[in-house]
């Protein structure tokens, strides 16, 4: 499916379509205060060019309803991506049809400067378990066609559905022919775990892609200010094939590290920098987040946002969509791998936070899925580096926060039966584990499995395994697979079984490489544990 | 098509998701159509536009005035300061206008704006050779607000030494930012133990090679010696640390020549010389590091005519 396969006729019925629909109009409140300088521009309003630059997007799917997105833009790197200083009027259609013979809801939308001219239409009153599409129009621009799909009806029986997991897309890395493959594998819903932009500067020559065109100038300096991430937000979706993944998939995100600072935990930046000024920053960053997400509103009013929540997909799976960043007390013993230590230890120190580890084991035991999915940022599972003969953990993923990974791994243990499986991020490597009742002893019970994807392109072209990947598989015997290349891991669910088909391209440095399947696993329902397939 | 109606958006909060999808099939069950709930967009209205008051917004400037020097990697600016007088947090934007030919690594500014609170921001300012000197206005606003910061642009400084990589465009492979621009190998300063403070560039892709650092001419330049200074400090010698093998080139009528290849270097300064050949740039390609698959580390790379 392409735009480029809507024929101008389907344009011009939609456009008669969009002028006979009436009360849909809902009330746009516009800011009262803006300056001068700002002109009206009503969807007839002429803009500097196509504003449908950053393509569309849709996610969130209930039964009933999905989130589709999009943003104005259409000069993405030039102050308010080139649009006038007011709010423009965007209209929608969501059809059953790719050619949008049968619209079956439809409307209109302010896309406003103070979310950077971005749109979230929750659309309701959708048939579960459907396939949809939808489009945009605005300043007599027509956006791209994305395909969408609802989530099946609650208790209703599903045999089959296919999640992708992806995660760690840093631009300058390399392309993003991982997401080209992904959206060919028209999966149910992306499972998106963070890691979404780096806040990094980026140089002229846009690093590993290295460009012919340089890279804009205002790229140069990190990520810091509401503007600044929104710039990195428009150049990260001006590759094709994240686009592609967008419009032909629901995405389901969350975040981690990057979206606003490497390795920041709570309110504590990297770099220890004022509270005040770093919960600023946090504010900056989780709005430019949710105005480039498929997230339902409201937006993020200041330094904190409820991103945690729960998607459920009939009787066959439910995800519960984590976040173990915003809640967390600061690394211990200084971040890094380190070996044990007392603050590591420290019961008093949250990770995900009483309140959401509360939500997700009492969410999970009234769960009537078969598969229990909890799309998490960092690894959960134990994970020995050894280096130099000692015991040696991530501080900064559950690892380095052993009273919550201990309490979580006991209740998913309690809740063996409902099939936990955890889907993970952040390593740019391809892992899959038995998640073990005692990591020490490999005899002991699994409770679940940890299936971790590797990197979209964080990292490069990558190797099978490296020195540390060894290290990894000889030290922790749960571990059945290290593969460092990148790419994206393909969950098949039914009723009886789960399939994992770690997928992986062999170089970024220049588009074009094929996908092959690394490695497959099993896993049987109500008898956790990886099997070779 | 369905009734259509519109309606205040009801905040969806993760922990209702269940709950509101279950309501939503009992009133399908009741027979009642089906109601679109219209997001209204405008009802999560930003804090500024919850009240009828603009937003108190301030600005300032840490300088009077921002003196620059129209050549490339000059550093050169000021810091904005952007505040929120109000009694209510605000999402809020600042332009910073510059004239051409003047230019700003940040002509807008938006961010979220605690009450009382006051955004600081280092702001850029670059001018490109051809200037012409004299006095130019940079222009910031941010609501009702307006300030004028005056800008005095001066000569393009002659180098003395006849190093011809000074005050010209330059580029590389990638850069490991902030600290190790390409500029940095271009600032004049060929000592080591200022690495990661002022001087240097490494690259930002790690285990990668080749890399490269280029140069280019504003004219064409005869060029028959290239001296490179690669790390070298007591902290991090050359041996461990530097590069070990690289290629000199030179682009001359639109291709790139390989003047001078460099293997097994240990030292912190290597002179490539040549037949001088006139070219439009010069770029060094680098090869391998003796710490192994890490980085490129470049100091300082000078040309001259012999």
């Amino acid at each position: 499916m392409s735009d480029a396969e809507i024929p101008r006729a389907a344009v011009r019925l939609a456009r008669r379509r969009f002028l006979t629909v009436t009360g849909a109009a809902t009330a746009l409140a516009f800011a009262t205060n803006l300056p001068d300088r700002a002109r009206a521009a009503g969807s007839g309003g002429t803009l500097a060019g196509d504003p449908f630059t950053l393509g569309v997007a849709s996610g969130d799917p209930l039964p009933d309803a999905v989130v589709i997105w999009t943003r104005l833009a259409p000069l993405p790197y030039e102050p308010l991506g080139g649009m006038p200083y007011t709010a423009a009027t965007v209209e929608w259609q969501v059809a059953t049809d790719e050619r949008f013979r049968h619209v079956v809801r439809s409307g209109k939308a302010a896309a406003r400067p103070e979310f950077s001219y971005s749109v979230h239409v929750d659309v309701r009153g959708l048939q579960p378990g459907r396939t949809y599409w939808y489009r945009f129009r605005a300043a007599g621009h027509l956006s791209p066609a994305g395909r969408t799909r609802t989530a099946p009806a609650p208790g209703a029986k599903v045999d089959r559905l296919t999640f992708a997991v992806a995660s760690c897309q840093s631009w300058p890395d390399g392309y993003y022919t991982a997401h080209r493959h992904l959206a060919a594998e028209n999966a149910d819903a992306v499972l998106f775990v963070g890691d979404y932009i780096y806040e990094y500067g980026i140089s002229a020559s846009g690093g590993l892609r290295n460009t012919a065109q340089p890279v804009p100038d205002q790229f140069r300096t990190e990520a810091d200010t509401l503007d600044r991430y929104r710039l990195q937000y428009a150049l990260y979706k001006s590759d094709p094939d994240l686009r592609a993944a967008h419009q032909n998939t629901p995405w389901i995100c969350t975040w981690d590290d990057h979206e606003v600072q490497d390795n920041y935990a709570g309110l504590v930046s990297r770099t220890n920098a004022p509270i005040e000024d770093f919960t600023v920053r946090r504010a900056s960053a989780y709005r430019a987040y949710w105005e480039h997400m498929p997230l339902r509103t409201p937006a993020p009013q200041g330094p904190d946002y409820l991103l945690y929540r729960r998607l459920t997909f009939g009787r066959l799976a439910e995800v519960n969509v984590l976040d173990t960043r915003q809640y967390r007390a600061d690394q211990a013993d200084g971040d890094l791998w380190k070996p044990d230590n007392p603050e590591r230890n420290n019961p008093a120190r949250p990770f995900a936070g009483a309140q959401q580890r509360r939500w997700l084991l009492d969410g999970m035991r009234r769960s009537r899925a078969t598969w229990n999915l909890l799309a998490n940022q960092v690894v959960m599972s134990r994970m020995d580096l050894d280096a130099s003969g000692t015991a040696t953990y991530n501080m900064d993923a559950w690892d380095g926060y052993t009273a919550e990974q201990r309490s979580v791994l006991d209740g998913l243990a309690a809740l063996r039966a409902r099939n936990p499986v955890v889907v993970t991020g952040d390593v740019h490597a391809s892992y899959a584990m038995d998640i073990k009742r005692d990591f020490a002893d490999p005899d002991s019970q699994t409770i679940g499995v940890e299936l971790v994807g590797t990197s979209i392109s964080s990292g490069g072209n990558g190797v099978e395994v490296s020195a540390n990947g060894r290290n990894f598989l000889d030290h922790n015997p749960h571990l059945k697979l290290v593969d460092e290349r990148r790419g994206y891991v393909l969950v098949e669910l039914t009723p009886r079984e789960l399939r994992a088909h770690y997928r992986a391209v062999p170089y970024i440095d220049r588009p074009g490489a094929p996908v092959a399947t690394v490695r497959s696993f099993t896993v049987e329902a109500g008898d956790p544990g990886l099997h070779r397939a | 098509m369905p009734t259509m109606l519109s309606g205040p958006t009801v905040p969806i909060r993760p922990l209702t998701l269940v709950r509101r999808t279950a309501a939503a099939l009992r009133r399908r069950a009741l027979g009642v159509a089906a109601v679109v709930l219209l997001a209204a967009f405008g009802a999560v209205a930003p804090a500024q536009a919850a009240t009828s008051a603009p937003p108190d917004l301030t600005l300032a400037t840490d300088v009077d005035h921002v003196d620059v020097t129209p050549v490339p990697c000059a550093q050169q600016g000021f810091q904005l300061r952007f505040g929120n007088a109000g009694s209510s947090a605000v999402y809020a934007d600042a332009f910073v206008d510059a004239p051409a030919p003047l230019t700003v690594s940040r002509p807008l500014v938006s961010s979220y704006l605690p009450a009382g609170y006051t955004l600081k921001v280092q702001i850029q300012v670059s001018a490109p050779s051809d200037t012409p000197p004299g006095a130019y206005t940079i222009t910031l606003h941010a609501g009702s607000r307006t300030l004028l910061l005056p800008v005095r642009v001066g000569r393009v400084p002659v180098d003395t030494t006849g190093n011809l990589a000074r005050y010209q465009q330059v580029s590389a492979s990638s850069e490991n930012l902030p600290t190790y621009p390409a500029c940095g190998a271009f600032d004049g300063d060929r000592d080591s133990t200022h690495w990661a403070a002022t001087t240097g560039w490494n690259d930002a892709t790690k285990g990668a090679f080749p890399d490269w650092l280029q140069v280019t001419f504003d004219h064409p330049r005869q060029v028959g010696r290239v001296d490179l200074y690669t790390l070298d400090s007591a902290k991090y010698p050359a041996a461990a640390y530097g590069l070990r093998d690289w290629n000199v080139e030179l682009q001359a009528g639109g291709a790139w020549q390989t003047l001078a290849q460099v293997r097994g270097n240990t030292a912190g300064k290597v002179e490539s010389t040549f037949p001088a050949t006139t070219a439009t740039a010069l770029r060094v390609v680098t090869l391998a590091s003796n710490e192994g698959p890490t980085y490129s580390r470049i100091v300082e790379l000078e040309a001259y005519a012999a």
